[in-house]
C-alpha cells in the first residue's frame, strides 16, 4: 500500500501547494486510501496496451487521403446514377 | 519534469517495453484511483484506465522531450472520463444511481493504513462528499488534492489557467466543506 509520502515523493514540490498542505480539508483528501484497479482489470490493460506498445497511430495525411479516395468513389458513382437516369429520359 | 520522466519518455518513444513498464508501475495505481473517484462506476473506470494506457502505447512515439508524462496521461484520462460522462447522460439507468461505487470498493477492502488512521467513518463522508461534487470540482480537487500535482500542472491537465484553475479550486475546496456539514446535518 502506497502512502502519501509515497505519492508526494514522485511529484516535484511546488511552493504554491502551501495552500494545500496547510488547509486540514484538503489535507485530509491526501489521506484518502489509494484505489488500487483489481488485479484482473489491471492485468488486462497491461497486456492490451503491451501489445499495442510500437503500434503507430495512422497519421493525418493518410487518414485525409483515405476519405478523400472514398469521396472520390462516391462521386463517380453518382456521376455514373445522373447520366444513367439522365439515358433513361432521352 | 524530472531526469526519470524525461528517460522513460525517450524509452516511449522508441516503443521500449521496458520504459513502458517502468511508467505503468509509477502511475496505474494512481490513475485508477483518479478515474474510479471522477465517474463514479467501476466498470467505467476499467474501461477508462484500459483507454488510457493503450492510448500511451499507441502515441507513445509522438511524446516530445519536453513532454511532461504525468501530465499527459492525467491528460488523457481526464478527457476520456470527461467523453464517457458525455455519453452517460443518455443512460437513464445510470442517471437513477446516486451513490459512488467508491464506496463500494472502499467496503470490499481491507482497511488500509490510511482508512484505520483517518476513521472509516471520515473517509466515507469524505468520499460521499467528494462524489457529490460537480465534475470540474471534483477533478480539481482530485488532481490537486489526493494526487499532490502542482497547480500549474493540474491547470494544463484542465485546460485551464494558471489563476482560473487556483479559483476553481478554492471554490471547490468551499463546496466540499459545505457538502460535509450537510452530512453531519442528515445523520
Amino acid at each position: 500500500m502506497t502512502t502519501r509520502n509515497d505519492r508526494q515523493d514522485s511529484l516535484p514540490p511546488h511552493d504554491e501547494d502551501a495552500l494545500t498542505k496547510d488547509d486540514p480539508l484538503l489535507a485530509s483528501l491526501a489521506e484518502l486510501p489509494r484505489l488500487e484497479a483489481p488485479a484482473r482489470t489491471s492485468r488486462r490493460a497491461h497486456r492490451r496496451a503491451i501489445a499495442q506498445l510500437g503500434a503507430r497511430a495512422p497519421s493525418v495525411v493518410w487518414i485525409t487521403l483515405a476519405h478523400a479516395a472514398i469521396a472520390i468513389v462516391c462521386l463517380g458513382y453518382l456521376v455514373k446514377l445522373v447520366l444513367a437516369a439522365g439515358a433513361l429520359y432521352r | 519534469m524530472d531526469d526519470d520522466d524525461r528517460a522513460l519518455t525517450n524509452g516511449l518513444r522508441q516503443g521500449h517495453p521496458s520504459a513502458f513498464e517502468a511508467v505503468y508501475d509509477r502511475y496505474h495505481a494512481r490513475l485508477y484511483g483518479f478515474l474510479l473517484r471522477l465517474s463514479g462506476d467501476r466498470e467505467a473506470a476499467a474501461d477508462l484506465f484500459q483507454e488510457t494506457w493503450e492510448k500511451l502505447a499507441i502515441h507513445a512515439s509522438r511524446l516530445r522531450d519536453d513532454s511532461d508524462l504525468g501530465a499527459w496521461i492525467f491528460t488523457v484520462a481526464r478527457n476520456a472520463s470527461r467523453n464517457h460522462r458525455r455519453f452517460r447522460a443518455l443512460d437513464l439507468a445510470r442517471l437513477a444511481r446516486t451513490e459512488s461505487d467508491v464506496l463500494d470498493v472502499l467496503a470490499s477492502r481491507a482497511p488500509s493504513p490510511e482508512t484505520v488512521a483517518q476513521g472509516r467513518e471520515d473517509v466515507v463522508r469524505l468520499e460521499r462528499a467528494l462524489a457529490a461534487l460537480s465534475f470540474s470540482y471534483r477533478e480539481a480537487l482530485l488532481l490537486v488534492a489526493v494526487e499532490g500535482m502542482a497547480q500549474d500542472r493540474a491547470a494544463e491537465v484542465v485546460g485551464v489557467s494558471h489563476a482560473a484553475f487556483r479559483q476553481r479550486v478554492s471554490r471547490a475546496r468551499d463546496e466540499l466543506a459545505r457538502k460535509l456539514e450537510d452530512n453531519r446535518g442528515d445523520r
